[in-house]
């Protein structure tokens, strides 16, 4: 949410993953792989301030597959801009809150790495053909959770349902009925939702 | 027996076409009045309705949730998303009214039910769909019996696979039975599920317009009343009255409605026998029974699905718990 620019850090993660992901042509790329993960892994584990620093919105879409897609989306939605001035950025949904649950999605994230070097996402076109698994994962993510990340600025008994529409305190009474989550029905709610969901996706399953 | 039944309901059709003519008139200042909003419906069929990436409220549906549960208090909004052809409409009419607020009043007098529907005009859109009648009003009744009747109200008899709908067959006015089932030459009129073996909600193209059951089931289901008792009023022609199952079946019904536009705002009134005026095909109206009412008007020479449609309503005699209170005066 801060949205203090604290650059300097940024750089700095971010010159270490140009170093990772523009690896010279004389090591294999798997063994400065294998060294860079660890390298990686530690410091992230080791240094606060990294972390930190990668929770910056700046250092999200560093990456232009994260600018040109996910990002262009979310600027057009609520969570951009609403009349609150709240703004939820990537790491307030993405990266959790608790330092311990921060390294699990951190840990997870060098997949990330792997997939800029691979350049799984590296076109539009590619972005688009992978939306779908890629939400799948973060679905399946927040649903473990009881879609955590939404639950640290909203939550179900602080909603004035006398204040919502029609619909939304209708469906929001069957979902603490059913033990519902958030993310069963507020799919896409910052980016384009993926062509190819099914029914079930949907409708919250 | 038979034969008095039909002695019976002929007198019947007499005096509902002597009351058009001027029985003693209900005070209708001493009416509850019902406001409601009729609203685009676009193409949101049954099908569209039960379909998840079509509508996520499915899951409300079904658990026997109403559709009003959702949305009463949002429906002129639901016409705005339709007719500016953000949801649910390909082919939007520009300058269409996207709702028309309507009020509802009921009232009996121990033999006949007397309806009333008043709204006000909105401007025209200078599309003229109908050529005989500018304004056409269709009410239908569900005795409770039919799947989604409740719920729903007209929706029951909605479906991709009718005329002007997307799904529509080309080829269904070759039909075997396309004659009987009142094919047009643009494709089949409304029918309940209940009359056929399937209905496709997933897989384009969607409905069961050919699906039929054996005539006997139908049959039966009509015996049961699993089927929606319908009249209607045309201003450009008489009013008409029948029911829905296997297809939408009207005949002509003098003096079951009438309508007069008076400074821009349309009254239309029907009048018919709380028992039915033909008791096989119309639900009799008794106490103690709650019933669903659903209604739709055809403003401004509109046709076919370019009409404005209501909600279901719960109806009965009175009730004051009911949508709609017929009260007796
Ligand atoms: C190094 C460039 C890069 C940076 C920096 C980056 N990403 Fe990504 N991100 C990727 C790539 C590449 C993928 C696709 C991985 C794949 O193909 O599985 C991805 C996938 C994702 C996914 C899908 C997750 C999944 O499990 O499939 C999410 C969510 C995401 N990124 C969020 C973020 C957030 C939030 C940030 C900032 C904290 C961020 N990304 C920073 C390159 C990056
Ligand atoms: C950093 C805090 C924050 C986080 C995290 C967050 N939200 Fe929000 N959300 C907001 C704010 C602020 C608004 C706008 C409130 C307003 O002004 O009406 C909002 C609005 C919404 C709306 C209303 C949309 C509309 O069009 O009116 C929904 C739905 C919603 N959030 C769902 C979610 C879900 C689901 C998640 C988790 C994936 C989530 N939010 C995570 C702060 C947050
Ligand atoms: C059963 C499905 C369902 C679940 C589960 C659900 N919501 Fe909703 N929510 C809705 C619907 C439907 C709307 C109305 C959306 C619209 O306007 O079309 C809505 C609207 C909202 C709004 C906007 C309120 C308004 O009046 O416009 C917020 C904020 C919101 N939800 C947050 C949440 C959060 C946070 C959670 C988890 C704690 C959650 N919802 C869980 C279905 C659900
Ligand atoms: C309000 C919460 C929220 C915010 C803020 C948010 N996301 Fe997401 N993001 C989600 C959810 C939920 C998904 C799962 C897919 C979906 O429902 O759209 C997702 C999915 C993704 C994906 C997978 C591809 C896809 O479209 O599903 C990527 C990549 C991603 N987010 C990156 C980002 C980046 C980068 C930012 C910041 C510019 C960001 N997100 C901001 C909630 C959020
Ligand atoms: C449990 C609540 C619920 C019930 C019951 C319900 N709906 Fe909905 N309806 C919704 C929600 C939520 C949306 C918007 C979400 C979506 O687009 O999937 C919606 C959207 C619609 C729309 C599209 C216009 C718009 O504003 O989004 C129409 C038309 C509609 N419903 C008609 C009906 C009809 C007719 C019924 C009864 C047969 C019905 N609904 C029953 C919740 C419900």
């Amino acid at each position: 949410m801060a949205d203090n620019k604290d650059t300097g850090s940024v750089n700095i993660v971010r010159r270490l993953w140009n170093y990772f992901t523009h690896p010279s042509p004389s090591y294999s790329i798997l063994a400065i792989w294998a060294v860079g993960l660890a390298i990686g892994i530690t410091f992230w584990g080791g240094f606060n301030w990294a972390v930190e620093a990668s929770n910056k919105l700046e250092f999200c879409i560093s990456c232009h597959e994260m600018e040109n897609t996910v990002y262009q989306e979310w600027q057009k939605t609520i969570h951009y801009s609403n009349r609150s001035g709240v703004r939820a950025i990537c790491a307030d949904c993405h990266v959790p809150k608790d330092w311990t649950y921060k390294m699990i999605r951190k840990v997870g994230a060098t997949k990330e790495l792997y997939g800029k070097a691979l350049g799984t996402i590296d076109t539009p076109q590619k972005f688009e053909a992978k939306r779908l698994e890629l939400a799948r994962n973060e679905w399946a993510r927040m649903k473990k959770t009881d879609s955590r990340e939404c639950r640290n600025c909203h939550t179900f008994e602080g909603m004035g349902y006398e204040k919502q529409k029609q619909r939304a305190k209708k469906q929001h009474e069957f979902a603490k009925k059913d033990n519902q989550t958030c993310i069963d029905c507020h799919k896409g709610i910052a980016h384009n939702k993926p062509k190819g969901m099914t029914e079930e996706e949907e409708i919250g399953g | 027996m038979t034969k008095n039944l039909i002695t019976a309901s002929a007198v019947g059709l007499l005096l509902a076409g002597a009351t058009g003519a001027g029985l003693a008139a209900p005070d209708w200042s001493k009416v509850p009045a019902k406001k409601t909003t009729v609203f685009q419906p676009g193409v949101a069929s049954l099908e569209w309705i039960l379909n998840g990436s079509d509508h996520s409220g499915v899951r409300g549906v079904r658990k026997g949730e109403t559709c009003n549960a959702c949305h009463e208090e949002e429906l002129a909004d639901i016409g705005k998303k339709i007719a500016s052809g953000e949801k649910a409409e390909p082919k939007p009419v520009k300058g269409k009214a996207p709702s028309i607020p309507v009020t509802v009043q009921a009232t009996h007098d121990g033999t006949n039910l007397y309806l009333r529907f008043q709204y006000k005009a909105p401007a025209s859109a200078g599309v003229k769909q109908d050529d005989k009648s500018q304004v056409k009003l269709a009410v239908m009744l569900d005795a409770g019996k039919v799947e989604y009747g409740t719920i729903g109200g007209c929706w029951a008899t909605c479906h991709d696979d009718l005329r002007t709908m997307p799904d529509v067959n080309p080829d269904s006015p070759k039909h075997a039975k396309a004659k009987e089932l009142d094919i047009r030459k643009n494709g089949p009129t409304k029918y309940l599920k209940e009359t056929r073996t399937a209905l496709e909600t997933k897989n384009k193209p969607r409905g069961g317009w050919d699906k039929l059951k054996s005539d006997a089931e139908i049959q039966a289901a009509l015996k049961e009343g699993k089927f929606l008792d319908m009249m209607q009023f045309r201003s450009g022609e008489g009013p008409r009255e029948g029911y829905v199952l296997d297809a939408r079946r009207l005949k002509a019904a003098p003096g079951l409605a009438e309508g007069k536009n008076e400074g821009g705002t349309w009254t239309i009134t029907f009048t018919r026998k709380l028992a039915g005026n033909d008791p096989a095909t119309d639900h009799a109206l008794v106490p103690g029974k709650t019933y669903t009412i659903g209604f739709a008007i055809h403003d401004d020479w509109a046709n076919e699905r370019y009409h404005h449609v209501s909600l279901g309503y719960s109806l009965a005699l009175d009730n004051p718990k009911a949508d709609i209170n017929v009260v007796k005066q």
